[in-house]
């Protein structure tokens, strides 16, 4: 539903609405008119006749709210009403409604931080077949120290980049001969990883 | 209120008057002032409907789609009035009242006049 359809489709309820209280004003106006007759006729003057047609109808008011309440949703105009006066007043106490949107996004968004940290390092359980078998391997080979970029030269720099490689690249292949030889047939069913890692 | 001062005015039982305002329409479209005033005299003033209990019981009827409404000119006077009339389902709806009414008049009435010879 668009904005138009339905602007037009609350002004139709509202007209009807109207339309409504209208007749049923009506309705009662001519009931109240037909009782003053009666009692005019039993000898009252137009005015006391007026009194006791309204005296027999009793409380118009309450009666025309019963009625209202047998056409409309009354709870839904209530709650609509109570919806309207929350935004308004939030409207009018700007800084008010600040600090509860912020202290309101600040604990949800706390909430979320903190819960997804948990759910992720707590509570769901590895991606692997049986994670409590799963250890860790890593070589112990030295790579070759940091310090060697303090070197100026932009040649050795490059030279360390080179061996820091090589080490790298000859500790993986390490790791990756201990893996083969704890699987027998291949390191993913291992793991139990649907997917083969990407080859080293 | 006003029970007070006639002291042989009987209140409606609940759930009779839908039945006693179905009734009154049987015998033809009314509007509202004529159904009170026609239950009234028919039972000599012993049932009297309030007038402010008979407009709802009317609208709740119509909604239900018991009774339809529309606004009339009266044959005796130069003026328009809300006239209400049975439907179908009205009518079968008056036949479930009338004799779930009678069931319990029946009931009432075997507890208060049992039949001779009944053991009791």
């Amino acid at each position: 539903m668009n904005f138009w359809q339905w602007l037009r489709s609350r002004l139709a309820t509202f007209r009807q609405r109207r339309d409504r209280d209208k007749d049923l004003d009506r309705e009662l106006e001519s009931h109240l008119d037909l009782e003053a007759q009666a009692q005019m006729e039993s000898g009252l003057s137009p005015r006391e006749a007026r009194y006791a047609a309204r005296r027999a109808f009793g409380n118009t008011t309450l009666v025309r709210e019963d009625l209202r309440a047998i056409w409309t949703r009354l709870w839904l105009e209530r709650l609509a009403s109570h919806i309207k006066y929350a935004a308004r007043s939030l409207r009018k106490n700007p800084g008010f409604t600040a600090i509860a949107v912020l202290t309101l996004a600040l604990g949800i968004g706390a909430n979320t931080a903190i819960f997804s940290a948990i759910d992720a390092l707590m509570l769901r359980p590895l991606p692997f077949s049986s994670p409590d078998q799963l250890v860790r391997v890593y070589s112990t080979v030295k790579l070759p120290s940091a310090k060697r970029k303090a070197t100026r030269s932009k040649k050795h720099r490059n030279q360390a980049g080179l061996e820091r490689l090589q080490a790298a690249k000859t500790s993986l292949k390490l790791l990756l001969s201990c893996v083969k030889a704890f699987s027998s047939p291949s390191s993913n069913q291992l793991l139990g990883l649907r997917t083969p890692p990407r080859g080293i | 209120m006003a029970a007070n001062k006639s002291p042989d005015r009987t209140e409606l039982l609940q759930g009779t008057l839908n039945m006693l305002i179905l009734r009154t329409l049987l015998f033809g479209p009314a509007h509202g002032h004529q159904i009170a005033k026609h239950i009234q005299r028919t039972t000599d003033g012993v049932l009297r409907v309030e007038h402010g209990s008979l407009y709802p019981a009317l609208h709740r009827m119509e909604r239900k789609g018991w009774i339809s409404a529309k606004w009339e000119t009266a044959k005796d006077r130069n003026r328009e009035f809300k006239y209400y009339r049975l439907t179908q389902a009205g009518r079968k709806q008056l036949v479930r009242e009338t004799s779930r009414w009678k069931q319990l008049a029946d009931a009432v009435a075997t507890v208060m006049w049992p039949a001779p010879g009944d053991p009791s």
